[in-house]
């Protein structure tokens, strides 16, 4: 039985996805016996109290207290076991182990960018080493509008929201290409937005990062039956009209790292006049360990600066004035920079800790 | 108000198209709802059905991707905003609502026309965008896709808004006519539980639909004035958008479903003539129901981007509601117990309700349960969910109502052959239509999928066969009432032996509802009252 109800759910690639199920086909088990407690007693009534001549319908039993309390307070302990167990394998789920690689994604209708901290970017197709921790720092391009990664063999979903980052990780046990879907209504080419989740063995990895050549694995679980899914013509179209390269499976490497980059747009955009990557204090505050730590701002209050927060400091940086710097004024340099060079910036400035 | 005339009743006098069109009459006002309802759903069922044609294969099968983007769009917006939200409490109340209480009009007769002249210059509004090119957001005008999209998208969301002070308006009136305008003995612990819902379903109509006014006022002066509160193009925030939009939309869906409850509470006692089993934790549990409605919205937000503080808060908070629905479903099934059932359609169509509703609210345990819902959500396992919730809940206990009043309404019986063929049939097709799209949902097929990979093909198949019986099980219903409607037998003032106060009236009732002035003298479900 618990074979056939496992059925109804993709394959499950990472550990994750098996403590999903087993919380799942627990939670079905405890549904179906309220569903039988319920309707069970429904449909032997039905039978046994159907209308017979002669025999009249109880002037009583219109009430029983101990019962129900009983049927209010049980379901209560049950409902509240269900959201603890919900909890806490989502807080898992949610929360990126501190060692994962880390991969920028940016969607736009209809399809998915994968910005890696070698420099490298690839369309629709996500590369990942099997049994690793990987973050994905996700945002959708600021004229577009949401999307939602989703990968049914992870059992994960996490909407892409413009202007805004996002995070999703998971750890895949299985090699393979898995099908990830865009989850959230985006328009014409919603059901053709696609990408794979390459999973590569150690050796595959080890060439991949170098640049060379790799064999693709084999799809596996949803989506497995179709290459490129996609019947569709007029969606196929709209797919690869979208998106400027060709899908490829290996990639020189770039002469420069993400991080590089950073630093080179914030030299020829004339940033590091006034912001320090030494600690140094300049016209603006030093950039030199500033990330992931706690930012005393002019407001009294503190803030942490992830990726959100230097964004937003980039764009409008009114917003949240640094303690100590109040009366400086940074142009705002919002609708200034690509999603690609944004990243590039905050790799940048991560690479200073 | 015009006085009686002996022989007349609301049905033949006055006469003329104008006496309709400016009726102060709430029963004639029920009916202009009820046969408006009954045109939208036709269209809304329509668009059901050219959903279900395009996804019986992949890929391309009647119509391209934009085509099908507009046509679920209208589907959704149709059935929510002009069939699902008033079919219960406007149709069904309007008409019912005062006779119960003993009441000869509802306390704001013209409020109530008023009411319906909203209505339907909404709906016609929202059905015009379709000669502007039409609407792709989906039901729920998603930020920042919304604010882009062609124009009549703003023209659907003013129609939303227009429709919304209609819900307003009719709240106001039931909540007033329910506090002033109860008959000698009506008191609150004889009030039938049908008026319990439609009280609380007000309560969240008046305080709830304002913030959709507010939210739609909002997003048009974004379109219009490029004010920047969803775009982030502009500044904007879109998950403030679906915070805004939840806070009504979650809410509404207890609009949806409250009267339906109510419906089933009504229909279970009279056929199985019982009282109905706990009638104080009934009414507490409806009111119960209504209050946590405002406090769980952000459940439909756990994958936003919202915070995982404000996820952990919600998915709490979401629990509560299946602790009184819980407590209803098992006082329904307890009044069956010791009593003496008959299997008259509006009795089928209840039980009908209490099966599959069950299993829409136990699949929303799944969706409010935090990891669950993370695969679950925008999949085809939430699309079955709310049609079980509101196909299976809201439209079974329509229908109930529908038979269950109809000898009322027109003073006709049905033929009940051809309803329980036609039952059995929507019952069936329901399933097979919606039971796959649960499978095809955990396993991973995104909704709002105009194309999808060929492992879901059998599923999709499946549930397109079942929405032909769900159809065909609805055109025998239409003819046979239409027949009954027209040719029926006459109906006796009292022909199912209930006793609430509308079957104390002729059928059809006259002009004033009662020929005399009713008197409470027992409880609403008390079959047994003579025999004391």
């Amino acid at each position: 039985m618990n074979g056939r109800l496992a059925d109804t759910l993709p394959l499950a690639a990472s550990d994750l996805a098996t403590r999903w199920d087993d919380l799942y086909i627990w939670l079905f088990y405890v549904l179906l016996v309220f569903f039988f407690i319920a309707i069970g007693p429904m449909v032997y009534f039905a039978i046994k109290y159907r209308a017979k001549p002669g025999v009249k319908s109880s002037p009583a039993h219109d009430h029983n207290t101990p019962l129900e309390i009983l049927w209010t307070a049980i379901p209560t302990a049950i409902v509240f076991a269900i959201f603890a167990w919900g909890w806490i394998v989502y807080k898992d789920m949610v929360t990126a182990p501190a060692d994962s690689i880390e991969v920028r994604v940016i969607a736009k209708r209809w399809g998915w960018t994968f910005q890696y901290d070698d420099g490298r970017i690839f369309q629709n197709q996500l590369f990942v080493p099997k049994d690793k921790n990987v973050k994905l720092i996700m945002t959708s391009q600021m004229d577009d509008v949401l999307h939602s990664f989703f990968v049914p063999t992870l059992r994960i979903k996490q909407d892409l929201v413009p202007g805004m980052y996002t995070y999703i990780w998971f750890n895949v046990k299985m090699a393979g290409q898995h099908q990830v879907f865009c989850a959230e209504y985006c328009g014409t080419g919603h059901s053709g937005m696609l990408a794979k989740l390459v999973v590569l063995e150690p050796e595959e990895w080890q060439l991949w990062k170098w640049g060379k050549e790799v064999p693709l694995p084999p799809s596996v679980g949803v989506g497995s039956l179709a290459e490129l899914g996609f019947k569709d013509e007029q969606l196929k179209n709209s797919r690869t009209a979208s998106l400027s390269s060709e899908v490829l499976s290996d990639m020189p490497l770039p002469k420069l790292t993400l991080a590089d980059q950073g630093r080179k747009l914030m030299e020829s955009r004339g940033c590091m006049s006034c912001h320090s990557d030494n600690g140094s204090r300049l016209l603006g505050p030093s950039l030199h360990g500033l990330f992931g730590h706690e930012t005393f701002l002019s407001n009294g209050r503190t803030t942490l600066a992830d990726e959100n927060y230097i964004r937003r400091s980039i764009e409008i940086p009114q917003a949240d004035i640094v303690g100590g710097y109040e009366g400086v004024t940074m142009p705002p340099y919002a609708g200034q920079l690509s999603e690609t060079e944004m990243n590039a910036l905050i790799a940048y400035i991560k690479s200073l800790n | 108000m015009s006085t009686a005339v002996a022989g007349t009743n609301y049905l033949n006098y006055p006469k003329g198209l104008k006496s309709w069109l400016f009726t102060l009459d709430h029963k004639r006002i029920g009916m202009l709802y009820f046969f408006s309802i009954l045109f939208f759903f036709l269209v809304g069922g329509i668009f059901a059905l050219l959903i279900r044609l395009e996804l019986m294969t992949p890929g391309f099968t009647i119509m391209g991707p934009d085509t099908y983007n507009k046509v679920f769009t209208y589907h959704g917006t149709v059935m929510v905003f002009m069939v699902i939200i008033p079919m219960i409490p406007a149709a069904m109340g309007n008409f019912i609502l005062p006779m119960m209480l003993g009441a000869k009009d509802v306390a704001f007769p013209r409020l109530n026309l008023a009411s319906y002249y909203v209505y339907l210059f909404g709906a016609m509004v929202a059905l015009a965008t379709l000669f502007f090119k039409g609407v792709d957001t989906g039901w729920t005008f998603y930020a920042p896709y919304s604010t882009r999209t062609g124009s009549a998208a703003g023209m659907m969301v003013m129609a939303a808004f227009i429709m919304g002070f209609s819900s307003i308006f009719t709240g106001i009136n039931f909540i007033a006519t329910i506090h002033k305008l109860r008959a000698p003995g009506q008191t609150w612990t004889r009030l039938p539980l049908f008026l319990w819902a439609l009280y609380a379903t007000s309560v969240i109509q008046v305080l709830a639909t304002p913030v959709l006014a507010l939210t739609l006022v909002l997003l048009a002066l974004e379109r219009v004035f490029g004010i920047g509160i969803f775009d982030p193009a502009l500044g904007g925030d879109p998950v403030l958008f679906q915070h805004f939009f939840w806070f009504y939309s979650h809410p509404a869906v207890y609009i949806m479903i409250l009267p339906a409850m109510g419906v089933i509470s009504e229909v279970i006692t009279v056929f199985s003539r019982k009282n109905i089993f706990g009638y104080k934790a009934m009414a507490v549990a409806t009111f119960g129901i209504a209050l946590v409605a405002f406090i769980v919205w952000g459940h439909h937000m756990f994958v936003s981007g919202q915070s995982h503080t404000a996820n952990f808060v919600f998915s709490f908070l979401t629990m509560f509601v299946a602790i009184p629905t819980g407590v209803k479903v098992f006082s329904w099934v307890a009044t069956l117990y010791k009593g003496s059932i008959s299997f008259y359609a509006p009795m089928l169509y209840a039980l009908a309700f209490l099966f599959v509703f069950t299993i829409g609210g136990l699949t929303g345990v799944v969706l409010a349960t935090l990891a669950t819902d993370v695969h679950l959500t925008d999949t085809y396992y939430v699309v079955a969910h709310f049609h079980y919730v509101m196909v299976g809940g809201t439209l079974m206990a329509f229908m109930a109502a529908v038979h269950y009043w109809f000898p009322k309404f027109f003073g006709r019986m049905y033929a009940e052959a051809p309803a329980r063929v036609s039952w059995f049939l929507i019952f069936l097709g329901f399933n097979v239509t919606f039971l796959p799209q649960f499978i095809a949902g955990s396993r991973g097929m995104p909704r709002r999928y105009y194309d999808y990979v060929p492992e879901f093909t059998w599923l999709n198949q499946l549930s397109t066969i079942g929405s032909w019986l769900i159809a065909l099980g609805f055109v025998i219903a239409a003819v046979y009432l239409a027949y009954a409607l027209f040719k029926g037998p006459k109906a006796p003032a009292n022909p199912w032996n209930s006793r609430t106060l509308e079957w104390e009236s002729e059928s059809p009732p006259p002009v004033e509802n009662f020929s005399h002035d009713p008197v409470v003298r027992h409880g609403p479900y008390d079959y047994h009252w003579e025999a004391k």
